[in-house]
């Protein structure tokens, strides 16, 4: 990465942001399902610069023991930024604020998550920052939900994550560095999009009431548009797999006539 | 009907019917009244039993956990005189992401009555066994069945691989020590051991019991040297007592 320089200003005169997007456009987003050989489940997400890689083991055994609950499983979250994922050499050992955006994100995605199911069993997802540049912590709960999914586990639902933030008064969807770094303010949010309840809410920089509640209503919008592509890239995951799809499919409908029949069946027999 | 049929991939949160039509199954959840899918998959509409079920391509579970009629294989840790544990490493001949502990009881291993575990199974063994319950840890095993059993095992004394000799008995041809397995009906054949008739302990005649000295199972079924060994204390004890007396 080159070294960063302030950009003059963050939107221009059209409302345009200083890279061309409209105020809640998001940037180009990739999501991969199924990248990693060894894991249970994996994703991978670009969104704009940002590069992030998922992993899921398990539900697998819980080392160490004495961590192990009777009740439900424990969801075990690592989030880590590698060293060259930032213009200053990132130090390796675990910082604070990894460990935090750890708990945040294990926080974002219990609600979904079915853990009584699996008791003394723990499910562990290792989020890995390749490069950052903004917003890392909304792609990798992105990244994490697909990754759980690929592994198989239960949930309720896939988990959105966008931040809205704040620049020069106006209220921008999925912030990029410079914004994140030069701009008022930021709000990461992640939904449950069946029901829209907020799992994620955190808060930097100042907001008045209306704008926190424009901003949050932008997030919830761009989070159903960012739902659509998680959906789609698990769909694909699994046209992948088969590479004779397309016979697979037409088999399928047969079936389906087949179980058509069967329960015409039924009902004559009622 | 269902708002989806069987075959349509779904991922989470997908609503499938509601719950008058199907019973939710693996991968669906109930809320509300709604069924919803839980994991990405195909769905499978059971018509008979009314159910709806989401599932791999192959009618499998995509999850890690090991479900009731797996067939795995795996190393014994530790054996005591009831139970066993077993480092499972590979589940229906995929090798497992990550290893989980399986538990055989003494009861699980065969049909017949067994003493002690020792007689069947030691540390170290390698086993394939199959699983008993559906995504649960710990993973309960059986060994009942001709498939089953130890596929490979070490002298106790010299730990030198074990040949099979007869059924269930094995010979260490290093230091000659004879030990017994619950075996699988292709003991050996994962690491090339050769089964040798030939070495089958030879049966003695229920006279010639100059062995039984060194105690065995037979001692205590009334054997010729533990009644002899009875006697011996019973004398003693009334010789004891005859002492009080006088």
């Amino acid at each position: 990465m080159s070294p960063e320089v302030k950009p003059d200003s963050l939107l221009n005169a059209e409302g345009l942001r200083f890279d061309g997007r409209r105020v809640d456009e998001l940037r180009p987003i990739q999501m991969e399902v199924g990248v990693l050989k060894t894991a249970d489940g994996s994703a991978s997400i670009r969104q704009g610069k940002t590069y992030i890689l998922a992993a899921v083991y398990g539900p697998r055994e819980l080392h160490p023991r004495h961590l192990t609950l009777n009740d439900r499983a424990y969801l075990r979250v690592v989030y880590r930024m590698a060293t060259f994922s930032v213009p200053d050499r990132k130090r390796p050992a675990p910082s604070r604020r990894e460990r935090e955006i750890s708990m945040v994100i294990a926080n974002a995605l219990q609600p979904v998550l079915f853990l009584e199911q699996y008791p003394k069993a723990v499910i562990d997802v290792f989020i890995q920052v390749i490069q950052a540049d903004g917003g890392t912590r909304c792609a990798a709960i992105n990244a994490a939900s697909l990754a759980l999914a690929d592994a198989g586990i239960p949930m309720r639902s896939l988990v959105p994550s966008v931040a809205v933030g704040k620049a020069e008064g106006t209220l921008i969807v999925d912030l990029g560095d410079e914004e994140d770094k030069y701009g008022q303010g930021d709000v990461p949010l992640a939904i449950l999009p069946g029901t829209n309840e907020l799992t994620l809410l955190q808060q930097d920089g100042s907001f008045t009431r209306e704008e926190l509640m424009e901003a949050m209503q932008m997030g919830v919008n761009a989070c159903k548009y960012l739902h659509e592509l998680q959906k789609d890239a698990l769909k694909r995951s699994y046209s992948k797999k088969t590479p004779e799809g397309v016979d697979e499919e037409l088999d399928d409908y047969e079936d389906d006539l087949e179980t058509d029949l069967g329960e015409a069946d039924i009902m004559e027999d009622e | 009907m269902a708002d989806v049929k069987s075959g349509d991939i779904v991922v989470p949160g997908d609503q499938l019917c509601v719950i008058e039509e199907l019973m939710p199954g693996f991968g669906t959840y109930e809320q509300d009244g709604i069924v919803y899918a839980a994991t990405s998959g195909g769905v499978s509409i059971d018509l008979k039993d009314r159910s709806i079920r989401v599932l791999e391509g192959d009618g499998s579970m995509r999850l890690a956990l090991p479900v009731r009629g797996d067939i795995v294989i795996g190393e014994v840790t530790n054996a005591w005189e009831q139970r066993a544990e077993v480092t499972i490493v590979k589940r229906n001949d995929k090798d497992v992401l990550s290893t989980f502990i399986g538990e055989i009881h003494i009861s699980n291993v065969t049909r017949r009555f067994v003493k002690s575990m020792g007689d069947v199974l030691r540390k170290g063994d390698i086993v394939r066994a199959t699983v008993l319950n559906t995504h649960e840890i710990p993973v309960q095993l059986s060994l009942v069945g001709p498939e089953l059993g130890v596929l490979g095992a070490k002298c106790v004394k010299c730990g030198y691989e074990l040949t099979l000799t007869t059924y269930n008995n094995l010979i260490c041809l290093r230091c000659e020590n004879r030990e017994t397995r619950e075996v699988a009906k292709d003991y050996g054949a994962m690491f090339g051991i050769e089964t040798r008739q030939d070495l089958a302990p030879r049966r003695r005649s229920y006279d010639d019991r100059r062995h039984d000295r060194r105690g065995g199972p037979r001692d205590r079924d009334g054997g010729r040297f533990s009644r002899r060994f009875d006697d011996r204390r019973d004398s003693r004890g009334r010789g004891r007592r005859d002492r009080h007396r006088r």
